[in-house]
């Protein structure tokens, strides 16, 4: 039985042959494969370099059923350990696009891991200027309120 | 998300960046309000600090405190209770604390049993649960949000001895322990078809040899850790926080100082129950 392919293309117009299955792991794309089949998908705000990405991710976390049940590919401890990797080896900006393609494509484990790998980011700052510069983010604090909620939190940890 | 410039936290969208503070620990979130008054506006918002202690409590690895009270399910509001035993009614009183006016006051229904005033109420569930006290040892419970005594259950063991039983919340379901000789065997209670589960049996040989814990003290169950291992505690004197792993059954010591206090686990929350 061969597999069915589905195309998919990034906004600098490069078209991904992707099987259909590894696709499917985006809701979204599950759903205009049902609704537009025989179609390639144009993804007209992702980049070739995060489509490729997020490929890689999706071709890793497919569960193969080749009619005898749900043998997954890799162990879950494998996958953990395998997905801890993929995202450490993205830097900074490259893994905030890849975490709006997320969330773009509704693909909630790869929403997660690269949430996660943010989360661990913004909690191993020294405060709030170095997340400020990590992250693009406008002050709109006054000296003083700054201050007002660096006073309220004063906990002896 | 085009080429030249890549995405700053301004751009994300405000669904994602909460998801992303949900998984930050709470002493990071308390600083980090300073960030910016978007970020303030979400960490003090109580649709967001409900989200956060959820995602704390999936992660199912609580903090420890090293140092009767629970929450109405359907308001979500946390109520103290007080119970005690008037012996010249010959009745168990309760009352509860009421946040909306700051005054106790007794609750209408009266508790069918007496109570065991050897053990702490446990909160499980928006239930707090008590051992009776009669000849045959019942586990009673009051629901917080109707005020009201129900279902009581009969423990699995016979011959009991408060001080060798144990009942405490793990992994939010009703665990009892009973004690006998050297072995302490541990039940959860399987709400759905109401039965209790035996979970495993400490052997206090064993613990007494490995790290000279009294046999006659019996172990609190405190939490379990990743489904497979049980962080265990002695209930009276201890100074020994034990990790007991249910696959290979062997105990292994996880902290040991010579004033522990009384340990609890905790989920960190931005929540304050007033």
């Amino acid at each position: 039985m061969s597999k069915k392919m589905i195309v998919l293309k990034s906004s600098e117009g490069v078209s991904f042959v992707v099987e259909e299955a590894v696709a499917r792991q985006s809701k979204i794309i599950s759903f205009l494969v049902e609704e537009f089949p025989d179609r390639e998908l144009p993804l007209t705000n992702m980049t070739s370099e995060i489509l490729r990405k997020t490929i890689e991710y999706c071709k890793k976390h497919v569960v193969e059923d080749d009619g005898g049940g749900d043998s997954s590919s890799s162990s879950s401890g494998d996958l953990k350990e395998w997905d801890v990797k993929f995202v450490a080896e993205i830097d900074q900006p490259r893994l905030m696009d890849l975490l709006m393609a997320a969330n773009y494509l509704d693909i909630p484990s790869l929403l997660d891991v690269t949430c996660q790998k943010v989360a661990d980011t913004i909690a191993a700052c020294n405060d709030e200027k170095e997340i400020r510069a990590t992250f693009n983010i406008e002050n709109d604090f006054t000296e003083e309120e700054v201050e007002a909620i660096r006073m309220e939190n004063q906990y002896p940890i | 998300m085009s080429k030249q410039h890549s995405l700053s936290m301004e751009q994300l969208l405000h669904d994602v960046i909460e998801r992303i503070m949900e998984m930050l620990p709470v002493k990071s979130l308390l600083r980090f309000k300073a960030v910016s008054k978007q970020w303030q506006s979400t960490i003090e918002s109580r649709f967001f600090q409900e989200n956060q202690l959820r995602q704390r409590e999936k992660s199912r690895d609580p903090d420890v405190l090293m140092v009767g009270f629970g929450k109405d399910k359907l308001t979500g509001i946390y109520k103290p209770v007080w119970l005690y035993i008037n012996v010249g009614r010959d009745a168990t009183i309760c009352e509860v604390f009421d946040f909306s006016t700051n005054t106790w006051r007794y609750t209408t229904a009266s508790a069918p049993y007496w109570i065991s005033y050897y053990h702490d109420p446990v909160y499980v569930d928006g239930l707090l649960h008590w051992f009776t006290q009669c000849k045959e040892t019942k586990v009673m419970s009051l629901d917080l949000h109707t005020e009201t005594f129900q279902v009581i259950y009969k423990v699995p063991f016979t011959d009991v001895d408060p001080y060798h039983m144990i009942m405490c919340n793990l992994d939010d379901r009703l665990c009892i322990s009973q004690k006998k000789k050297s072995k302490q065997v541990i039940w959860l209670f399987s709400s759905g078809n109401k039965t209790w589960d035996k979970m495993c049996s400490i052997d206090l040989e064993l613990t007494s040899f490995q790290f000279g814990i009294s046999m006659s003290i019996p172990f609190l169950p405190l939490a379990l850790l990743e489904r497979k291992k049980l962080l265990i505690f002695p209930r009276y004197f201890g100074t020994t926080l034990v990790i007991h792993d249910l696959e290979t059954k062997s105990y292994d010591a996880a902290f040991s100082d010579a004033f522990i206090g009384y340990p609890v686990c905790y989920f960190q929350s931005l929540i304050s129950i007033l």
